[in-house]
């Protein structure tokens, strides 16, 4: 429910993402095989990667663990989308592994990071958007 | 390495080699 709700967040903002010369690319850690069914539905028209071994999620150091689901906040943030109308699918991949936000390039520069401390935890796109060079 | 939903193998570094990228990796596709 929650990776959802991020990806229809930042979908909205794929626009503006393209207006800055950047390009919108989503990773989740399931399996490439349920990768296109998550895009068409929470992420039309974007580009949908999938990463199960979670190279980048390790390499970039990304949170995970059973306290980064089950604590207040991520209750907090399950409410939330939920009044937005988000529901709990299948767990299809990792689900004590969080995620994050990246702007790289053009090259290996990186202009933002941010892990997220818990599920739901997510950045305000703006934040991203601001980062990217011009 | 990242795959595309088609499976095809995707270098990560080739994403933001030419032009920028906002990368969000998700928890998962639940």
């Amino acid at each position: 429910m929650l990776c959802r709700e991020q990806a229809a967040q930042f979908t909205e903002y794929a626009d503006a993402i393209t207006a800055k010369g950047a390009d919108l690319v989503f990773i989740g850690n399931g399996e490439s095989i349920w990768a296109g069914g998550f895009r068409d539905r929470f992420a039309p028209g974007q580009r949908v990667l999938s990463d199960p071994k979670r190279d980048a999620y390790w390499q970039l150091k990304m949170k995970k663990g059973a306290k980064t689901v089950w604590n207040p906040k991520t209750a907090a943030h399950g409410a939330r989308a939920t009044s937005k109308g988000f529901i709990q699918g299948r767990t299809r991949g990792v689900g004590f592994q969080q995620g994050g936000v990246l702007v790289m390039g053009p090259g290996d520069i990186l202009h933002y990071l941010y892990r997220s401390d818990e599920a739901g935890d997510h950045p305000d796109p703006d934040e991203a958007i601001a980062a990217i060079p011009v | 390495m990242a795959t595309d939903s088609d499976g095809t193998a995707v270098r990560l570094g080739d994403l933001w080699a030419e032009r920028p990228v906002v990368l969000v990796l998700l928890r998962h596709y639940g």
